[in-house]
C-alpha cells in the first residue's frame, strides 16, 4: 500500500518528464533569478570599469601600465578564457544529450582552462608587484588590482561550481532532465568571460596616456 | 560533431530554450569559437599594428578595438549564452542593467577625464 509520502517509480518517472513546474512568465525561476543576477553583475562590474577609466593616466607615480604588462602572457591567458566558453557550451550539449563521458570530459576541460587563466594571473600580479605595483602605490595600482582581483575572485567561484558539478557528474551523472543546473552555471562562465573581453580592451589594449616605458 | 536539438523534447526544464527554440549545434558552436580567436588575433594585432601608432591614428585604433570588443561580447552573449534563441524575457532582463550600466559609465568618464578636464 503506498502512503502519502510514498512515490511510487511510475510517479517518479511521469513527474521527471514534465517540463518545468508552471511559472506567470512560462520560464523557469532558476534561469529568471540567475538573469536577474547577472544584470545585477553589470552594474557591479561597471562600477568597477567607470572608476579604472575614471583615473586612468592620472598616477602621479609610477609604475605606470606600460612599465608592468606582459601583452604575450596576457594575449595567451584571454584566449585560454575565451576557449573555455567554448568547452562549456560543449558541457552543456554532451548534458542535453545524455553522453556522460563527454560531459565529464568538457566540464573538467572548462574548470582546467580557469584554473590556467588563474595561474596566469597569480604569474602577473606577481611579476606586476616586483615590479613595484601594489594596491597602494598609486591610483593605477589600486583601480586595477581590485578591478581585475574582483574578476579573479568571480573566475575562482566558477572553477569551484564546475568542479562541483564535474564530481556530480561523476558520482551519480547528471541526467537529461538536471541539465538547467549546468545550463545556470554556463551562464555564469559565459558572464565572467563577456567581463574579460571588456577589461582586456580597455585595460590593456587600448594604450594608456600615462608616462611610462 | 552532433547535432543536438532538443526543442521539443520533454523534461529539459527551460535549458533548450523556453518556448522550444533549438539551441545551435556543436558544429556552429566551433565555428562560433573559431570566429572568436580570429577576432581576439585581430585586436592584438590592432593594438600593435605599425600603421596605428601615429597619435592621429589613436582614435581610429580605440575604435577599431571597441568594435573588435563589441562584436566578441555580442557572439559570446547571442550564442554561447543563447540569448538569441531564449525566452525575450531574459534578454530584457540582460540588456536593460547593460544599457543602463553603458551610459552611467560613459557619464562618469566623460565628466571626469573630458568635462572637467577641459
Amino acid at each position: 500500500m503506498t502512503t502519502m509520502t510514498e512515490t511510487s517509480p511510475a510517479t517518479a518517472a511521469a513527474r521527471a518528464m514534465l517540463p518545468e513546474h508552471g511559472t506567470s512568465l512560462g520560464v523557469p525561476n532558476l534561469k529568471l533569478a540567475f538573469w536577474t543576477f547577472l544584470g545585477s553583475e553589470c552594474f557591479f562590474f561597471g562600477t568597477l570599469v567607470a572608476t579604472y577609466l575614471s583615473y586612468r593616466g592620472k598616477s602621479l607615480t609610477g609604475p605606470y601600465p606600460a612599465d608592468v604588462f606582459n601583452f604575450a602572457v596576457t594575449s595567451i591567458s584571454s584566449f585560454v578564457l575565451l576557449m573555455s566558453s567554448y568547452l562549456m557550451v560543449l558541457a552543456l550539449a554532451a548534458v542535453q544529450r545524455g553522453d556522460r563521458g563527454k560531459t565529464l570530459a568538457w566540464l573538467f576541460g572548462t574548470a582546467l582552462f580557469g584554473l590556467i587563466f588563474l595561474g596566469f594571473q597569480a604569474f602577473e600580479f606577481t611579476e606586476f608587484y616586483a615590479k613595484g605595483l601594489t594596491l597602494q602605490k598609486n591610483l593605477f595600482g589600486t583601480t586595477f588590482f581590485v578591478m581585475t582581483g574582483f574578476h579573479g575572485a568571480h573566475v575562482a567561484v566558477g572553477v569551484l561550481w564546475l568542479l562541483s558539478l564535474f564530481v556530480v557528474a561523476w558520482v551519480k551523472g547528471i541526467p537529461r532532465e538536471k541539465a538547467l543546473n549546468v545550463e545556470v552555471a554556463g551562464l555564469y562562465w559565459h558572464f565572467v568571460d563577456i567581463v574579460w573581453i571588456v577589461i582586456f580592451t580597455v585595460v590593456y589594449l587600448i594604450p594608456d596616456p600615462s608616462k611610462g616605458a | 560533431m552532433t547535432d543536438h536539438r532538443h526543442g521539443s523534447e520533454p523534461g529539459h526544464g527551460d535549458s533548450a530554450g523556453a518556448a522550444g527554440h533549438a539551441h545551435p549545434t556543436v558544429k556552429t558552436y566551433t565555428g562560433i569559437a573559431l570566429l572568436l580567436f580570429a577576432i581576439t588575433a585581430l585586436e592584438v594585432w590592432f593594438s600593435v599594428a605599425p600603421f596605428l601608432q601615429p597619435p592621429d591614428r589613436r582614435p581610429l585604433m580605440i575604435f577599431l578595438l571597441l568594435a573588435a570588443a563589441t562584436i566578441k561580447f555580442a557572439i559570446v552573449v547571442g550564442w554561447f549564452m543563447h540569448l538569441k534563441f531564449d525566452a525575450p524575457v531574459y534578454r530584457r532582463l540582460f540588456v536593460a542593467p547593460l544599457v543602463v550600466t553603458i551610459l552611467a559609465e560613459g557619464v562618469v568618464v566623460w565628466l571626469t577625464q573630458i568635462h572637467l578636464r577641459a
